[in-house]
């Protein structure tokens, strides 16, 4: 199915999380429309991995509605969402990789294909071959183990497991967390190319300053158990009102990224 | 696995479908291009048109995700097989960006072939030999580093970790003595119910007790009390250690002047060998009361007939001989799980790998030992 631009494809609302006594989110709204990176931001501890966890049906909420393309999926039993999970197109990329390493690097990827199509051995080979090489990874590491592949490479191998069952909504915890510079950059610039030409809806998790102001689209700022903004990132840094997230992007180390794309846009104008 | 969700799953939707026009030298795609709704099959009905100029009709495509790409190229590539002249495909400018991703690839796959390289059974035999040769030898050295370790140990300089030894007779000793004395216990019951027939037929019912005493004490109950011991606690060593290497707590430990031997490993052993003898001991007292229990009814020697000839007829050396052997094991239990536990690499497999090998090797030594003190006591006569 095709996804409608002018529909929203996530929506959240009046969403309400309780661990033992204490409130994690209370009335959270969030409408989160498609083709686009979002970032969701905030301080440790402040429920972004909860919320995405709840949204992919991972873990069950207090209370409140989340809806994905127009159907509310918070009702599901948890107990049996397999068969939902899987069918709801929604990919999750987590922070250490998560790969199987027992597998090689394409038996990882293979194996979503291979649980779930009637494809030929050879078929799914060659569709696990295609995904890999959208996330850019050399041929040389396809037969080895995860553990033997640099952990930028690693990251590639989860972004082209996540992609095998071509999710519409793709989450990224963290992505370029534990990475060089450069390999950062490379990820990030993947990640450009592949959501426009997928078409994907991204909504990561981080706390790299440049990979924020370098991909996303929008910002979600998570604070006091609710969504305080959902604007671009430039509005997002200039918001003095904002306890906390000012610092976040005017601090010692936010100022220096904040004006080198700031000058970028400038010029770009 | 899910195989049957997909084919639920593809009821709502409509199916990729190829259909050839003849007419207008047409092929015409419709349907969903996604892998839910793909069947491989579709592709068999293009292998018949041959030598035909086409036009590749994509335009009807209800969507199109990166496995529809894939099976597109492959129409493609059986048409251009069959010396079809082929023109510019018609696709939906949305789905005409996703299939511009795949020409780009298109060199990527051309330039790069994998190889897989195979070991023959032969080599993979070889293989597996020269490292269970390595192993031996590294379990050699472990053995020395330990002794060294030990031998350095009194120093005056070095102070004993006494908080690990007390945890570990804690955890292996006293929380082993249940589970070491019920065994036992059933083990005797069991042994004597079994033997009653054989006493009976010849009316030896009384030799019971030198055939429990001897067969328990000196074999079955340090032998028995060592195997669980070993999967109890050796695997639970093993495991520790194997997860302190993956976090690199031990390179801390190292980085800090102390040596894992000596805070880990010896503590662990010193542990051991105390509980492990302790432990028999008990188990040997609960295999005679088993004993005990059944030959009154089965055969018809009681209690006081019992412990009478069981301390006239049974030298007290087989006792001493069941115990000697139990420090050993200990040493070996202590020891095999402490160097499984520093063979971990840092991935997950490789616990549950080196924690099930601690078991086995460890098991493998203690009865190859048992088998060389058998021996060794005979040569001296006890």
């Amino acid at each position: 199915m095709r996804v409608s631009h002018e529909k929203p494809i996530i929506e959240v609302k009046k969403l309400g999380t309780k661990f033992g006594d204490e409130w994690i989110h209370k009335d959270l709204d969030l409408t989160i429309y498609p083709d686009r990176i979002i970032t969701v931001i905030g301080a440790s501890g402040c429920g972004k991995t909860t919320l995405i966890r709840e949204i992919l049906m991972l873990q069950p909420i207090t209370e409140g509605e989340i809806y994905l393309m127009g159907e509310k999926i918070s009702s599901y039993d948890l107990e049996d969402p397999y068969t939902k999970r899987a069918l709801s197109q929604m990919g999750m990329m987590f922070q250490q990789g998560a790969l199987y390493n027992s597998y090689t690097v394409l038996e990882n990827v293979m194996f979503p294909i291979l649980e779930y199509t009637d494809f030929s051995y050879n078929t799914v080979k060659e569709l696990a071959y295609q995904k890999l090489l959208i996330t850019g990874l050399n041929s040389a590491a396809y037969n080895k183990y995860p553990k033997e592949i640099s952990p930028g490479m690693q990251k590639r191998v989860a972004l082209a497991r996540t992609l095998a069952l071509d999710p519409k909504v793709l989450f990224l915890d963290e992505p370029t967390a534990g990475l060089d510079p450069n390999s950062a950059a490379l990820f990030d610039e993947l990640m450009i190319s592949l959501q426009e030409q997928l078409g994907l809806t991204v909504i990561m998790i981080t706390h790299d300053l440049d990979s924020i102001w370098h991909t996303s689209h929008e910002i979600i700022y998570l604070s006091n158990k609710k969504v305080m903004l959902h604007d671009s990132v430039m509005n997002a840094a200039n918001r003095p009102d904002i306890q906390g997230l000012y610092e976040y992007f005017n601090g010692t180390r936010g100022k220096i990224t904040k004006a080198y794309y700031s000058r970028q846009e400038r010029s770009h104008e | 696995m899910y195989k049957k969700i997909t084919e639920k799953r593809k009821a709502d939707l409509s199916l990729a479908e190829i259909k050839f026009d003849a007419s207008s030298n047409t092929v015409i795609l419709s349907g969903e291009w996604s892998w839910v709704a793909i069947d491989e099959n579709i592709l068999a009905s293009v292998r018949s048109i041959k030598n035909q100029n086409l036009l590749i009709n994509g335009q009807k495509i209800k969507s199109l995700d990166t496995a529809g790409v894939y099976f597109l190229n492959r129409l493609i590539h059986i048409l251009t097989k069959n010396k079809n002249q082929l023109k510019p495909l018609l696709l939906l400018p949305e789905d005409q960006k996703l299939f511009d991703l795949n020409e780009q690839l298109k060199k990527v796959t051309a330039k790069s072939s994998v190889e897989v390289e195979e070991l023959s059974w032969i080599e993979r035999a070889f293989d597996d030999l020269v490292h269970v040769w390595h192993t031996t030898l590294q379990l050699i050295s472990f053995f020395g580093q330990l002794c060294y370790t030990f031998v350095t140990l009194f120093k005056k300089e070095y102070t004993l970790y006494m908080q690990g030894i007390v945890d570990t007779i804690s955890r292996a000793g006293i929380g082993g003595i249940l589970i070491c004395a019920m065994l036992c216990f059933l083990l005797g019951v069991n042994l004597t119910y079994q033997m009653a027939p054989q006493f009976v037929m010849y009316g030896a019912n009384v030799y019971v007790v030198n055939f429990l005493g001897i067969a328990m004490l000196r074999e079955v109950t340090p032998l028995i009390t060592a195997i669980i011991v070993a999967g109890r606690t050796g695997s639970a060593i093993a495991a520790q250690i194997g997860t302190m290497k993956v976090q690199e707590e031990i390179d801390a430990l190292q980085t800090m002047g102390i040596s894992p031997m000596r805070r880990l490993v010896a503590p662990q052993v010193i542990g051991l060998v105390i509980a492990l003898p302790i432990l028999t001991m008990l188990s040997d007292a609960a295999s005679m009361l088993g004993g005990m229990l059944f030959a009154n009814p089965l055969l018809g020697v009681d209690y006081s007939l019992f412990i009478m000839r069981l301390q006239t007829y049974v030298s007290i050396n087989n006792f001493w001989v069941g115990i000697v052997k139990s420090f050993f094991f200990a040493w070996i239990i202590g020891m095999v799980g402490c160097f499984c536990g520093f063979r971990v690499k840092s991935n997950a497999d490789s616990i549950g790998i080196q924690t099930t090998r601690s078991v086995v090797i460890s098991i493998c030594l203690i009865i190859v030992v048992d088998a060389l003190f058998a021996i060794l006591f005979k040569a001296m006569g006890v």
